[in-house]
C-alpha cells in the first residue's frame, strides 16, 4: 500500500462521476450534495483508499463503526427528534448508534463515557454542555471526535451544534413584551435540573428588566411533564401579584397548564396568556395553538451528523454551528391590536 | 446443536472446513486469507451464530458489566419506561444498560444486535418476537440469556416478559361494545413494520367479528410510529368515508389523541357523538379533556420483570427459560363514557 501512488480527490471524483467540489462536500459533510450521492462517494472514497491530503499518514483508521450517543432522558422528545434527525445520515455512512440515558446525573454519564472509550466508538455524542470537570478534560485529551448538541459554547470540548437559549428567551421575552404583557411568570422544575431552560429563562428575565419588570417564578419538583405544568399552572394562578402571561419550561409543561387554565374558568388568552418552548408534534393537533419558539430539532440533528461523518473521515470543517429559532404566534398569547395601551 | 451453548471459533472453523488459527487471521483486516475463505468462514459464522469478534480482548473471560437492549423508537414513553424500570432493576447488580434503537426495521435490528454481541453483553433483551432469521441466529449463539418483551412471541427464543397485544385489542373493541357501539373503526399502521400494533389490530378485528360486527372501518396505511398530527389526519378521513361512525380505537394513545382533537375541531363531542380509545396509557390520554379510554401495558413492570429474569438467568443455579405473560388491563375515562 505505502508504494502505491496516493489516490487524489481528482480520482475519487472521476470514478463517482462528479465534479471535485462534489467530493469535497460530500466527504466534509456540507449541504449541496443528496445523502444518497454522499453515501456513494463516501464507499467509494473509502474503497480507493483515499485520505484528504491534510491528514495522510496519519490518519487512524476507526475501530469500530458505533456512535455513542449520551441523552439525560428518553422521556424528552426533543433528544429523540434530533438523534432521529441525525440517523440518515449516519447510517448512509454505514455507522450505528448506541443510547444511554444519564438520567441527569453526571456520575453515570462520567462512568457511561469510560466505557465508550474503553470500545473505541467512530464518535462521541452528548447532550449539552454541561458536564463534569473530568469528563471535559478526558475528552479533550482523546482522539476522537465528540459532538455536544442541543446548546451552544464558546469552548466545546470538539464539536458543537445547538441552540443559543439564552437569546431564545431574550427574544420571547421582546415578544410577549411588545404584546404588552407586563406581569409574567416562568414556570420550570427544580432549578439547576435542566441547565438549558435555566439559561432562557435568564433571557426572558433579562429582556423584562430592560422594562423594568421582574419575572415571577414558580417551580415544581418533578420531571418536565404534563402534569408539572398543570401543578405549576395552578400555582401561579393562585400568587398574589397573578400574572398575566406563563412562560412554560416547553410545550407539554404549556399543555399541561392549558388544562389547568381551563379547568379554572379562565379564557386563554383573553385572561391570561401562555407560552411553551420548542414547537413539539403535540402543536400540530391541538384545539388552540400554543404561542411557542420552534427549535429546528431535525436539522440540527443533520447538521451535527454531517459534521460527525466528516470528523470520522478525518475532514474537520466547522467547529461551532448556532442553529437559527423562530418564534410561532400562536392563539394562547393576544394579538398585537389588542394589546395594552403603550405604557400601561 | 444444543441451543444455547455459545458457539466458539473452532465450531466455526470445523464448518468453514479450516484450522481455528485460519480463523482467527481472517477476523483481523490485511491478513493473508483469501477472500474466498473469508467468505467461507463469514458464512460459517453466520450459520451458527458465532459473532466476528474485533477485538481479541474480548475473547477473555472477563465480565462486560453491560445489558443491552434494543427498542423500535427512543421518541415512546412506554420504551422509555421499559428501559427505566429495567435500570432501576439491574442497578443493585451493578449492571449498566446500553440501548439501541432500530427505527422499527428488522434489518436494522439484526445490525445493532451483531454490535452489540461484538461487545459481550451479560444479557439481551429486544422488543417484540418478529426478528430476521440472521439475528434470530444471532441471539441463540450469543450463549447469553435473551429476553423478548413487549410481545408473547409463539415461537420465543428464550426468554420473555411480554403480554398479548392480540388480548389488548379484543380487550378494547369489547368494551366499546359494552357502551352500545356497533360502528366502530380502527386507525393504525401498516403491520409490516409494528408488528405489535398489526397483533392489537388483528385482535381487535376478530373481537368485532365474533360480536357480529363488521370490520371494514379501518384507517390502516400510516407509517408506524404514527404521531399525533398523522392521527388527526387520519380521523378526518375515516370521518369522511364513515360519517356514522360512534366509536374509533387508536393503536396508541398519542394518535388517539390527535385523532380526538380532529374530531373536536369538526364540530363533534366526545363522548356524545364519538367515543374514542388508545392503547399505552400514556401521560396525554390521562391529561387530554376529555380524558382517553385506553390499554395499561404495564411498560415500567415488563422492565422491572426483564431485570428480574435476567439476574435469575445470571444466578449460579441452573434456570429454566420462563415466559412471563403480564396481563394488560383496561383504564376507562371519559373519551368513551355513556352520556
Amino acid at each position: 500500500m505505502q508504494d502505491r501512488k496516493a489516490v487524489k480527490i481528482e480520482d475519487v471524483a472521476r470514478a463517482a462521476g462528479v465534479s471535485i467540489m462534489s467530493v469535497s462536500r460530500a466527504l466534509r459533510g456540507v449541504d449541496g450534495v443528496s445523502e444518497a450521492t454522499r453515501a456513494r462517494i463516501s464507499g467509494l472514497a473509502d474503497q480507493m483508499g483515499y485520505v484528504p491530503s491534510r491528514l495522510a499518514g496519519s490518519l487512524a483508521q476507526a475501530t469500530s463503526n458505533l456512535v455513542a450517543i449520551s441523552v439525560p432522558t428518553l422521556f424528552d422528545a426533543v433528544f429523540a427528534e434530533i438523534i432521529g434527525g441525525m440517523r440518515e445520515t449516519l447510517l448512509h455512512a454505514g455507522l450505528e448508534t448506541i443510547i444511554e440515558t444519564s438520567d441527569y446525573n453526571p456520575d453515570r454519564e462520567a462512568a457511561w463515557i469510560e466505557r465508550m472509550i474503553t470500545w473505541s466508538p467512530a464518535a462521541l455524542v452528548l447532550s449539552g454542555i454541561d458536564h463534569a470537570p473530568e469528563v471535559e478534560e478526558r475528552l479533550r485529551g482523546a482522539d476522537m471526535p465528540v459532538m455536544e448538541l442541543w446548546d451552544v459554547t464558546a469552548r466545546p470540548i470538539d464539536m458543537n451544534v445547538g441552540i443559543d437559549h439564552f437569546a431564545v428567551g431574550r427574544e420571547m421575552g421582546r415578544h410577549l413584551l411588545g404584546l404588552g404583557y407586563r406581569r409574567p411568570a416562568f414556570i420550570g422544575i427544580t432549578q439547576g435540573r435542566d441547565p438549558r431552560a435555566e439559561r432562557r429563562m435568564q433571557g426572558l428575565a433579562s429582556a423584562f428588566e430592560q422594562a423594568d419588570i421582574a419575572l415571577q417564578q414558580v417551580r415544581v419538583d418533578a420531571a418536565p411533564s404534563f402534569e408539572a405544568g398543570h401543578e405549576g399552572a395552578t400555582r401561579a394562578l393562585a400568587l398574589p401579584d397573578r400574572p398575566d402571561v406563563l412562560c412554560f419550561l416547553n410545550d407539554h409543561l404549556a399543555f399541561g397548564g392549558q388544562t389547568s387554565c381551563e379547568a379554572a374558568g379562565l379564557a386563554v388568552p383573553g385572561d391570561i396568556g401562555l407560552v411553551g418552548f420548542n414547537g413539539l408534534n403535540i402543536n400540530n393537533v391541538l384545539r388552540r395553538r400554543l404561542t411557542t419558539t420552534v427549535t429546528p430539532r431535525a436539522l440540527m440533528g443533520k447538521t451535527a451528523a454531517r459534521m460527525l461523518v466528516a470528523a470520522i473521515r478525518g475532514v474537520r470543517a466547522e467547529k461551532r454551528v448556532t442553529m437559527p429559532v423562530m418564534i410561532d404566534a400562536g392563539a394562547t398569547t393576544r394579538s398585537r391590536l389588542t394589546s395594552g395601551a403603550p405604557g400601561d | 446443536m444444543t441451543e444455547n451453548r455459545k458457539a466458539t471459533m473452532a465450531d466455526v472453523a470445523r464448518l468453514a472446513g479450516v484450522s481455528p488459527m485460519t480463523v482467527s487471521r481472517a477476523l483481523r483486516p490485511n491478513t493473508s486469507v483469501s477472500q474466498a475463505t473469508r467468505d467461507r468462514i463469514r458464512e460459517a459464522a453466520d450459520k451458527i451464530g458465532y459473532v466476528l469478534d474485533q477485538t481479541a480482548s474480548v475473547f477473555s473471560s472477563r465480565r462486560s458489566g453491560f445489558v443491552a437492549m434494543t427498542i423500535p423508537s427512543i421518541n415512546n414513553a412506554n420504551f422509555a419506561d421499559t428501559a427505566r424500570g429495567l435500570t432501576e432493576g439491574l442497578q443493585d447488580s451493578g449492571l449498566e444498560l446500553l440501548l439501541g434503537y432500530s427505527d422499527y426495521d428488522t434489518a436494522e435490528e439484526e445490525r445493532l444486535v451483531e454490535a452489540f454481541l461484538r461487545r459481550r453483553p451479560e444479557a439481551m433483551v429486544v422488543t417484540g418476537g418478529a426478528h430476521t432469521e440472521r439475528c434470530r441466529a444471532l441471539l441463540r449463539g450469543s450463549g447469553v440469556p435473551v429476553v423478548e418483551t413487549w410481545d408473547l412471541p409463539s415461537n420465543p427464543i428464550d426468554r420473555v416478559v411480554g403480554f398479548s397485544n392480540a388480548d389488548a385489542g379484543a380487550r378494547m373493541a369489547r368494551h366499546l361494545f359494552d357502551q352500545g357501539h356497533r360502528k366502530i373503526g380502527f386507525i393504525g399502521g401498516n403491520g409490516a413494520r409494528d408488528t405489535r400494533g398489526a397483533d392489537r389490530q388483528r385482535g381487535f378485528l376478530q373481537a368485532l367479528s365474533i360480536l357480529g360486527l363488521d370490520g371494514d372501518r379501518l384507517i390502516t396505511d400510516l407509517d408506524p410510529p404514527i404521531t399525533m398530527r398523522e392521527g388527526a389526519e387520519a380521523m378526518d378521513r375515516l370521518l369522511e368515508r364513515w360519517p356514522d361512525t360512534t366509536a374509533v380505537m387508536c393503536v396508541s394513545d398519542l394518535s388517539a389523541f390527535g385523532a380526538m382533537n380532529a374530531a373536536i375541531r369538526q364540530g363533534r363531542r366526545v363522548p356524545e357523538d364519538l367515543a374514542v380509545a388508545g392503547f399505552g396509557a400514556y401521560d396525554v390520554s390521562e391529561h387530554a379533556i376529555p380524558g382517553i379510554t385506553t390499554v395499561d401495558a404495564q411498560a415500567h413492570r415488563i422492565g422491572a420483570e426483564t431485570a428480574r429474569v435476567i439476574l435469575s438467568a445470571l444466578s449460579e443455579d441452573e434456570v429454566e427459560p420462563e415466559t412471563v405473560d403480564l396481563k394488560v388491563s383496561l383504564l376507562t375515562r371519559r373519551s368513551t363514557a355513556v352520556v
